[in-house]
């Protein structure tokens, strides 16, 4: 345990005195952070919106003024009738056709169940629920508001229901009401950005030391393959966990992103996957016999591990095929993790299936790493 | 016996880098390697060190056999890899220490083993090791070699690209290596290197060919030898070369030797130099050194390739 520590110690003495490296290890993660923050959100503004209203009681108005007020939705066309609205959809006029019965502002006063109709343009999928699950919220939100007012009957209830052809609703943002994307998506970007550094770093890394021929010198030492193997790319997991951390720091300064109660699931999951990713890592080294080489294959993992992660597209609707490419990365294990731990704070027992999937891929490809390199180094 | 090696084979595919070597290195002896690039001595040293597997034969190093008791061996030797291989990004000071804790040592505690090459390093520890002349680097390998009082010693052509001063305080600190009885097989390109050894190995081709203390291999010299030295004595080569009786002409240091299977009479041949025109030069009998005696062997074991 000694002699790794030294390991380690002289693998950290050598990356902070590349001067290539620092800024690739701190500057970089940061500024991708603060540049795809802004990009990976399902955030939609200026949804435009079409009311028919059949009603034309103030209550209907003030539910317009609404949504308008809320700042998602701008108003297209008012007073349309049922066909006037279909083709307003038709020809992408609009996002939203907001339906008010006849009899709106009656029945609600009468404290009866009152239903308004959302019909959502479902050629965008994504637009098309964020559309609808703004709306419902804000209208939820509506019928709260008349209560606590009084104006309205106190059986009353305003519900509105979603129409898109095609369209599942099944989309919904119960744990994040006020669909703050940046609140749950910065730790996540971060962590896989720190994630792949560690497989591009750690690849590299071994590679180098063969590269320059120290390997050799070391292999007549009495030093075990694996206390040197270790020494090497552990430093990556110290350096990703600090990236980590720093960066959070960041996103609270900036982002004010809560950093409050799931904090160790994120290390620990953070911590899994770099794991994951060194031992695959460490099995590009064994394929690679330059530095450039190694970058190249790793980089190449890179970019099919973040694009199929579910951070930009969600896996759910990517073929079936891809979604078992998927199975054997470990940074969509960790965005899914991350989703479902910053949305509502997952429990124990409902993180253990992405635990134990992340824990068998670090140690399969551990174990194919240590297969190649005992073949390679003899 | 520190350094044991019984018919040693490593083969490369269809290329046999090492063929049926054997030799040994006893307690406080210098072993030289000489020969041509590619002549397997690399190969050797990787097999001695268990960098590398024996596809046949058998070594024992340190008293221990070089296939099973690997991780014996390797506490108890010290090598330097034909090229530089230490940490260039890290001090002097860091690569010593580094190598003493992972041979689990302490450098205050042998710090006596490796006074003498290290001494000259003190002013620079703090220096990268990539930053060191030739001449210290290598005196630094040497120490990091030297650091956990190993029993035999591996130098793969430690003095290449080392000017002649450096090389000449190098031998000396061997010398007094030696004195401590640690055993050293060192490879090394230079003639002059070769002859300061206690006994010297040939090699050709994977083979060691002769082996012996250096007069006794110089005693063993087949053909006669000739010493012709002029201004620019390289520019008559060719001429010489001409002659019926002259077996070889090669380059030594400012001289070219000639060798011949039967005795020359120095007189015919100055006669023969002066009818070609050239004055000024000397044509003397000549005491062989190593590397007559090496391009004689060679020969006798191609004589198809001599003309090359």
């Amino acid at each position: 345990m000694r002699t790794l520590g030294f390991f380690i110690y002289k693998e950290l003495l050598q990356i902070f005195r590349n001067r290539a490296m620092l800024p690739l290890l701190f500057l970089v993660p940061l500024v991708q952070l603060l540049v795809l923050s802004h990009v990976a959100t399902n955030e939609v503004r200026n949804l435009k919106l079409a009311v028919q209203d059949n009603d034309h009681d103030p209550l209907a108005r003030r539910l317009v003024d609404k949504l308008v007020a809320s700042g998602y939705f701008s108003l297209a066309s008012l007073s349309a009738n049922e066909a006037r609205s279909n083709a307003l959809l038709d020809r992408d006029e609009a996002d939203l056709v907001l339906v008010i019965p006849p009899r709106f502002g009656r029945e609600l006063r009468q404290g009866k169940a009152v239903e308004v109709q959302l019909l959502a343009n479902a050629i965008n999928a994504m637009k098309a629920g964020v559309a609808v699950s703004y709306a419902g919220n804000i209208v939820a939100d509506y019928q709260r508001e008349l209560l606590e007012e009084g104006r309205i009957g106190p059986g009353a209830r305003l519900a509105a229901a979603a129409c898109a052809p095609g369209l599942d609703l099944r989309y919904q943002h119960w744990f994040n009401p006020e669909l703050d994307y940046k609140t749950f998506m910065v730790p996540g970007i971060l962590a896989v950005l720190v994630s792949m550094l560690a497989l591009l770093l750690g690849a590299m890394n071994v590679v180098r030391e063969r590269e320059i021929g120290t390997q050799e010198q070391i292999a007549v030492t009495p030093v075990k393959g694996y206390i040197y193997i270790s020494g090497k790319l552990l430093p990556f997991l110290l350096i990703g966990l600090v990236e980590l951390t720093i960066g959070l720091g960041i996103a609270k300064l900036i982002f004010h992103t809560p950093t409050e109660g799931p904090l160790a699931l994120l290390y620990l999951f953070s911590a899994l996957t770099i794991i994951a990713l060194l031992g695959l890592g460490l099995l590009i080294s064994n394929l690679a016999d330059t530095q450039q080489q190694a970058m190249f294959v790793a980089w190449f993992f890179m970019i099919i591990f973040v694009l199929m992660s579910g951070l930009f597209t969600p896996i759910e609707s990517m073929p079936l095929w891809a979604r078992r490419i998927t199975w054997f990365n470990p940074i969509a294990q960790l965005v899914a993790i991350v989703r479902l731990n910053m949305l509502k704070g997952a429990t124990l027992a409902e993180v253990w299936p992405f635990l134990r999937h992340l824990v068998l891929l670090g140690l399969g490809y551990g174990a194919l790493a240590v297969f190649f390199f005992r073949k390679r180094n003899g | 016996m520190p350094i044991e090696a019984d018919n040693l084979v490593k083969r490369y595919g269809d290329l046999t880098a090492v063929d049926r070597v054997s030799l040994r290195v006893a307690d406080g002896e210098i072993f030289g390697l000489t020969g041509p690039d590619g002549a397997g001595k690399s190969s050797l040293f990787r097999m001695l060190t268990t960098l590398v597997r024996p596809d046949e034969g058998s070594g024992r190093v340190a008293g221990f056999d070089i296939r099973t008791d690997y991780l014996e061996i390797r506490k108890r030797i010290g090598y330097m890899p034909d090229v530089f291989s230490l940490y260039e990004d890290l001090s002097v000071r860091e690569n010593l220490h580094f190598f003493a804790r992972v041979f689990g040592v302490r450098v205050k505690e042998n710090y006596h083993l490796i006074r003498e090459v290290y001494e000259p390093l003190k002013p620079f520890e703090r220096r990268r090791a990539g930053k060191l002349s030739g001449g210290m680097k290598q005196k630094l390998a040497l120490a990091c070699a030297l650091i956990h009082q190993p029993e035999a010693l591996f130098l793969d052509e430690p003095t290449t690209g080392v000017d002649a001063v450096s090389r000449k305080e190098f031998w000396d600190i061997l010398y007094r290596i030696r004195a401590r009885g640690v055993a050293i097989l060192v490879a090394t390109p230079y003639m002059d290197e070769a002859a300061r050894c206690d006994r010297l190995g040939l090699m050709q081709d994977g083979r060691l060919m002769v082996q012996g203390a250096p007069q006794e291999l110089i005693a063993q010299y087949p053909h006669h030898l000739y010493a012709f030295r002029a201004h620019q004595a390289y520019r008559y080569l060719e001429l010489l070369r001409r002659h019926p009786r002259v077996h070889r002409a090669v380059l030594a240091g400012e001289a070219v030797h000639v060798s011949s299977l039967a005795p020359l009479d120095p007189e015919d041949m100055r006669q023969y130099l002066r009818e070609a025109g050239i004055m000024d030069f000397a044509f003397e009998p000549a005491a062989p050194d190593i590397e007559d005696v090496f391009i004689a062997l060679v020969d006798q074991q191609q004589p198809q390739t001599q003309e090359a």
